[in-house]
């Protein structure tokens, strides 16, 4: 039987590449309004559109909110690609620094340094390389965000990437909850494999 | 270590690819999506679609030619074309595209800028300057696919866009878009300085030589659709001939196109645009996405 991965639509229409990303994986895909009833999924994603207010926006009382935030319980995976990373995070610079974020990483976002050499946006394809053993070296992957996840090194950064100088968080990982600052969709075979390789 | 980025521009008014010289005289040259596959075959970096005429007929860009082209790509999709209020906006990005790109409305409605800005973040919006130089400096700007001209204090105007949210500027030099008469790289220097988003040359580029250029002045890319799709194109026609594409009995409308191609166009039939392969540039500049 095929695993269940359930898209979060926070009212922003739907998101036909990251359900065919899934489908392309093998997962039977589920797109549910955040008010919508919800039990169960083997993969829940908060994807990464829009802006860091959107966590002020999610209906505390929806069984999809409580169930995200009971994840040590039920021990599914909860993913959160780019924004959808961030919002895992305490609070954002996005949003005032007010502690708003769903806290389940204890890191803060914050804006990208802009300077001449690295303009914000950052936007493209970007060297990514695993902090821990892996069958990849360094790997190119698709990425466009302003903000980024706060974090000196810790155990829970499985991956990193570049910001001309600045090292910056790609992949953070806590047993069943995942973040990921890249776009896993856009980033051709790269992403499959290693969204594949994060979650066994 | 670059993240440069190659990005075919794919041009089109409704469900048509099409290519002018200097914005007019618009010519079909076929569907934008086998384009785009090959364009995705020879690790495009990113993807530009803009209806250049959607803004003159007051429709939008088709959602459903969006929507076939992500089903059926996974590269990074900007797409625009007669982008008027934020119901517009949403309706781009339901049909799946990453980014939005404005033109008109950047000029006629800066408003919208701020809006989007607020709701998908800058990184989601781009605008596009479509501008008319002289002696490598802005006379002024053109929006409706060079039909209406904008004046303005040039670059007072341009940093007003960015607070207001942009995320991304593609300059457009419509002298020499179609034309594959290479690059204006002093103008070019002058809006890298004053731009402190990323920023995409469009309009001219046929080298090699001319994309090292603009990555050397410190652009974050480049735009680039005549040279990128005249390579192409016979191989396209030879796809149609085999798989029977041809919508006319016997005889079809591409032809006209393939002949101006081929032999030129009015007073410029002369100017020859160099081509250009996707995988010629992908060897030889180094850039976001390689092998």
């Amino acid at each position: 039987m095929n695993k269940n991965a359930t898209l979060i639509d926070m009212g922003y229409g739907n998101f036909p590449r990251l359900s065919s990303f899934f489908k392309r994986l093998g997962y039977d895909v589920t797109i549910k309004n955040i008010n919508d009833s919800f039990k169960s999924s083997n993969l829940l994603v908060i994807p990464g559109i829009g802006n860091f207010n959107l966590v002020n926006k999610m209906n505390k009382k929806s069984d999809i909110y409580k169930y995200i935030l009971s994840y040590e319980k039920h021990q599914n995976i909860i993913l959160g690609i780019c924004l959808g990373m961030q919002i895992m995070c305490r609070s954002s610079q996005e949003s005032k620094n007010i502690y708003n974020g769903l806290n389940m990483f204890p890191y803060d976002v914050v804006k990208l340094p802009n300077n001449l050499k690295q303009r914000v946006p950052r936007i493209g394809w970007y060297e990514s390389s695993f902090t821990k053993k892996s069958q990849y070296d360094e790997v190119k992957l698709y990425y466009s965000h302003s903000y980024y996840v706060d974090s000196k090194k810790n155990k829970n950064i499985y991956m990193v990437t570049k910001h001309n100088q600045k090292t910056i968080p790609a992949l953070i990982k806590d047993n069943n909850i995942i973040g990921l600052q890249f776009h896993p969709e856009l980033s051709g075979d790269n992403g499959a494999d290693i969204f594949q390789e994060v979650i066994r | 270590m670059s993240n440069f980025r190659i990005i075919p521009k794919i041009e089109v008014k409704q469900f048509n690819l099409v290519k002018g010289y200097k914005l007019e005289g618009l010519r079909v040259l076929g569907s934008p999506l086998l384009f785009i596959q090959e364009y995705e075959r020879f690790l495009a970096d990113e993807i530009l679609v803009e209806d250049v005429m959607a803004s003159i007929l007051d429709s939008l860009v088709e959602q459903k030619l969006i929507k076939d082209i992500v089903k059926n790509t996974s590269v990074a999709l900007t797409a625009g074309g007669g982008i008027k209020n934020i119901r517009d906006v949403d309706k781009i990005f339901s049909a799946g595209a990453e980014r939005v790109i404005l033109c008109s409305a950047a000029i006629k409605k800066s408003n919208l800028i701020r809006k989007i800005y607020e709701k998908y973040g800058s990184q989601s919006v781009a605008v596009k300057l479509e501008i008319y130089s002289k002696n490598d400096e802005i006379e002024y700007f053109t929006f409706c696919n060079g039909r209406e001209i904008f004046k303005c204090n040039t670059y007072e105007w341009i940093k007003n866009l960015i607070d207001l949210g942009v995320g991304e500027i593609y300059v457009n030099f419509i002298d020499d878009d179609g034309t594959g008469k290479s690059v204006n790289a002093k103008l070019f220097e002058i809006l890298r300085h004053k731009i402190d988003v990323p920023i995409i040359y469009s309009g001219g580029i046929s080298s090699l030589k001319d994309i090292k250029l603009i990555e050397n002045i410190g652009g974050d890319g480049v735009a680039i659709a005549s040279a990128l799709h005249y390579n192409l194109l016979p191989n396209i026609f030879d796809y149609k001939v085999k798989n029977k594409f041809f919508s006319r009995k016997n005889l079809n409308e591409d032809i006209g196109n393939y002949e101006w191609i081929l032999n030129g166009y009015g007073e410029d039939r002369t100017s020859m645009v160099p081509i250009l392969s996707l995988k010629e540039i992908k060897k030889n500049i180094l850039t976001g996405r390689n092998q």
